[in-house]
């Protein structure tokens, strides 16, 4: 039996907490889970039994038959060496097209939606081109490309060509070595080849390959005409070279991309009409071959034309032409037109709503199956899950109308069906938003999904509003643009639509870790828990500091090292992305890159400079225990504490029990809140927004964790919040220490609100709520409550888990009952089961947040 | 306090061309950036987690700790 939630007294009533769904009172509460998934058809079902799924965990894939692929790493090579001497950007364009027009294209049985970016579905793609190092791990695996001898002739042609040769160059080994390390710093992107992006897929819907051709070519032909015009003006005209090979790159990638879309219409059209037996399959593969005959060439008509169209844009965008994380695209506002046109116009590729469920479904499971040949860092750090999948809906439209509509519901409802890990989604919570769609956001966090994480959708228009006065050509966001924005990846907000959004993750990404550099602070920047070596600079002897502003300004400088060297890298890294790394097919779907005749590499019109803390709540936790037991109370000294630290806390039991009970974030304390304000404020974005990067503008803090808050964790000694060394940090950005929030949820709301919002440019709150109060009659009006408060008080994210410890327990115990069981880690929602068991424990012991009288008054909620 | 203060004790040595390297050991894994360097990830607390060591010269390192075989993902962080 399912356990129910014990009856409130709250103003005068008893208020019982029956299921919402009373059949559910029967099903124990260790398998609730296994219960919920409903995938809306067969075809759904047959697809997800069969997925090819890519988990990983500790940097290994959990599925035994992932390898990686040598298809593309050999088909850049031969493109990178046959087109030697040719402009660099009409390189890549060759490059691109030799990788289309040899690769292998791939058709799977039941699929409606079609395409994969390897040559087996099973495998992934490698980039040689990014990091030598990233392939040569690989290498070294037993996911090793085959054959091995020429995957390692291929890496050592690209350790002298590739981004990582390039970069590495400007930077003092010592530098190298510090970096390389993510222990106080993640390695640059150069380094990992780790990447993210918005890809417009607008003007691909809208406008189709055809046009954009058309546009380049007639821009050619202009400033051909203008070149041979009377009176010569070199610095008038000569920069209309560059344009010019720019312009015929995207020609050149855009033929390679209809053709390589065209040979999938031909390879449904050759199984249709010569090996599909079943007619009804047959028919669907002829009705696919059309559909790759004239999409992504023509613009999309029905929603058919425009899922596919937006799969094969997403294949090159984030798989072929260069790996990039992530799936960011305003998804019910792209695909609203189309679904009016199929499900309620029915005027092309008619179909009913729970078609088109169907097809999210699908789309879901694409994504689910995508490989990611990312190097072993970026394996470790999203455990139990496949990729950094995101998109993200709701909102406000461009008018400022309610974002919402029904094909944000088909979304979500395909999302709570068929429950799978990946895609994840962000929603843009506003008030305006129909209450019909914010149920379904709820049924898919109750359901325990992790997802939608939710976004304050007020505060992160204005942010782009913010950014755009930085804009190096005076065209950053107008209003109705910046009303037009989606998460770039976990995160981070971005520009949507046909340009101005962010083609790299130099623009933003990368983490720095507070944890690891207050360590280092109290130990004059030597890191004596982990790699033996000068970490950081020398910033004093902390038994020397008379003052904790003395400690204060010592971190302070320690922070500011880090992020100014690993912004100059990212920057570093852009310069030669604009050099040798150009996206000729990405550039000709971006209106600016197509008028300005720019790579989008170069290109950068609205700034969105940002550096992702985590761990932060570990070091402000510190901090408020050094403030409080030495500088105040003086109890301990510095000394002492060094002392303690370094013994790993033996020996100092009683000091350490004082320094674990010191005030914690989450609390609504008037002690530690005041410090950790401060701390955010006057340093993780003080400091941060004194940088100025590439597109000109401040770089901005983004509170998060991922699975690095666990991995850091292991590379940080013991803290001062009590913190054994080795053992995981916090698990978001301005999330109370798992187990350490213990005043109730409206105490963490109220903590985390005292935090100025407009100072960060965005901040994860990770929160677990109670299992018996969310599938309560009551659970929708509980929720709904809470989630107007926090949008009242101007916080800028939250997500949630709700699991129960007994479930969890269990899949532990027979993880083979419990493949349905999901969780949400951090920014991304993984299989239980397939995280390792220090990664399941760090989720069981987070505080499962209840509701009492005071909470429920608070939150204004009447029964 | 001089920067050489204080170093976590794993008694890993350095000993070139030793057969039973940490590249070789159970408890050994490859460094997630630069493959060319290590971690170990012997050392445990008490609630399971590993407490990481780098391994900086990974192919000509070892200890008295050396074990051969493999741990599961499950034992991992």
């Amino acid at each position: 039996m399912a356990t129910r939630h014990e009856s409130i007294q709250y103003k005068g009533k008893v208020i019982e907490f029956p299921y919402d769904n009373q059949a559910e009172e029967l099903i124990p509460d260790e398998e609730l889970h296994e219960h919920l998934a409903k995938p809306t058809t067969d075809r759904t079902k047959r697809l997800k039994d069969r997925c090819r799924w890519k988990h990983a965990t500790a940097g290994e894939f959990v599925e035994e038959s992932v390898r990686a692929g040598i298809e593309r790493m050999r088909l850049l090579t031969e493109g990178h060496k046959n087109s030697e001497g040719k402009p660099e950007v009409l390189r890549r364009a060759m490059i691109l097209a030799n990788i289309l027009n040899k690769g292998t294209v791939v058709l799977q049985e039941d699929e409606i939606i079609v395409g994969y970016h390897a040559e087996s579905p099973n495998w992934v793609p490698l980039y040689p081109e990014l990091s030598y190092m990233a392939v040569q791990d690989y290498i070294q695996s037993r996911y090793a490309p085959q054959p091995v001898e020429e995957a390692k002739e291929i890496n050592e042609y690209w350790k002298k060509h590739s981004l990582q040769a390039k970069c590495e160059t400007y930077f003092e080994p010592i530098d190298l070595l510090r970096m390389y390390q993510v222990s106080t710093m993640e390695a640059p992107p150069f380094a990992t080849g780790y990447n993210s992006m918005i890809p417009p897929y607008e003007t691909v819907l809208e406008d189709g390959l055809l046009k954009r051709i058309e546009l380049a070519e007639q821009h050619i032909k202009k400033a051909k005409e203008e070149l041979s015009a009377p009176y010569w003006n070199a610095p008038e005209r000569l920069d209309l070279v560059p344009k010019i090979d720019n312009w015929n790159a995207m020609i050149i990638a855009d033929k390679a991309v209809i053709a390589w879309a065209r040979r999938h219409a031909r390879l449904c059209k050759i199984v249709a009409e010569n090996f599909e037996t079943d007619p009804k399959r047959k028919e669907e593969l002829l009705m696919l071959s059309d559909i790759c005959q004239r999409v992504p060439a023509e613009p999309a008509v029905g929603l058919r034309d425009a899922m596919q169209s937006k799969w094969f844009t997403y294949l090159i965008c984030h798989a072929i032409d260069r790996y990039a994380s992530g799936y960011a695209h305003k998804a019910d506002k792209l695909l609203w037109p189309y679904y009016q046109t199929s499900i309620i116009e029915k005027s092309f590729q008619p179909m009913t709503h729970e078609d088109a469920v169907e097809l999210f479904e699908c789309e879901r499971l694409k994504i689910s199956e995508h490989g990611a040949g990312k190097s072993r860092g970026y394996r470790e750090i999203f455990p139990g899950s496949n990729d950094l999948f995101i998109f993200t809906l709701g909102g406000i439209n461009r008018d400022g109308s309610d974002g919402c509509n029904d094909c944000t519901d088909a979304i979500l409802e395909a999302a709570r069906n068929i429950r799978t890990t990946e895609p994840s989604i962000v929603f843009r919570w506003n008030p305006k938003g129909r209450l019909k769609t914010k149920r379904l956001v709820f049924e898919c966090i109750r359901d325990g999904l992790g997802y939608p994480s939710i976004k304050h959708d007020t505060l992160n228009t204005a942010q782009m509003l913010y950014y755009s006065q930085f804009s190096k050509n005076n065209n950053g966001a107008t209003i109705e643009e910046a009303r037009d924005w989606a998460n770039v990846l976990c995160m981070s907000p971005g520009l949507v639509g046909r340009r101005k959004s962010q083609k790299t993750r130099n623009e933003g990404g990368g983490a720095i870790f507070p944890a690891k550099i207050l360590e280092i602070t109290l130990n004059n920047g030597f890191d004596w828990s982990y790699s033996d070596m000068q970490l950081g600079l020398e910033t004093g002897d902390p038994r020397k500091f008379k003052t904790f502003e003395d400690l204060w300004e010592a971190f302070r400088k320690q922070y500011q090292y880090c992020m100014s060297l690993s912004i100059r890298a990212k920057d570093i890294a852009r310069y030669w992305e604009i050099r040798t790394l150009q996206m000729p097919f990405t550039s000709s779907i971006d209106d600016g890159c197509m008028e300005l005749g720019m790579d989008c590499m170069e290109l950068s019109e609205q700034p969105n400079g940002w550096q992702n803390p985590i761990t932060s709540v570990v070091a402000a936790n510190s901090l408020v225990a050094i403030k409080k037991l030495i500088y105040d109370e003086k109890k301990y000294t510095m000394e002492q504490l060094v002392e303690a630290l370094h013994a790993n806390w033996e020996g100092f039991e009683q000091m350490h029990q004082d320094f674990k009970d010191a005030p914690k974030w989450g609390n609504d304390d008037e002690y530690a809140d005041p410090i950790i304000k401060r701390f955010y404020e006057d340093i993780l974005s003080g400091e941060m927004v004194k940088i100025t990067n590439y597109s000109g503008g401040p770089v901005m803090p983004v509170g998060q964790a991922v699975g690095l808050y666990m991995e850091i964790g292991s590379r940080t000694g013991p803290t001062p919040d009590g913190r054994f060394g080795g053992e995981a940090a916090d698990d978001g950005g301005i999330s109370p220490y798992m187990g350490t929030d213990k005043k109730g949820p409206t105490a963490v709301l109220r903590s985390v609100s005292k935090v100025d919002s407009g100072t960060q440019k965005a901040n994860l709150l990770n929160q677990r709520l109670s299992v018996p109060i969310m599938r309560s009659v009551h659970g929708f009006k509980i929720w709904l409550a809470y989630m107007n408060t926090w949008c009242d008080l101007n916080i800028d994210h939250v997500q949630f888990n709700v699991v129960s410890t007994e479930e969890m327990k269990a899949a532990q115990r027979e993880p083979e009952k419990h493949q349905d069981l999901i969780v949400r880690v951090s920014g991304f929602s993984a299989r239980f089961v397939d995280i390792s068991t220090f990664g399941q424990n760090c989720i069981i012991a987070r505080n499962e947040q209840d509701f009492g009288p005071a909470d429920l008054e608070y939150l204004g909620v009447e029964f | 306090m001089q920067a050489k203060a204080k170093s976590r004790s794993l008694d890993i040595r350095i000993q070139p061309g030793i057969s039973q390297s940490c590249q070789k050991c159970k408890w050994g894994i490859e460094d997630p950036t630069d493959p060319a360097r290590g971690q170990c990830i012997g050392s445990r607390t008490k609630i399971g987690s590993i407490w990481k060591r780098m391994i900086h010269d990974y192919y000509n390192s070892t200890c008295e700790k050396f074990e051969e075989g493999e741990v599961s993902f499950r034992d991992h962080v």
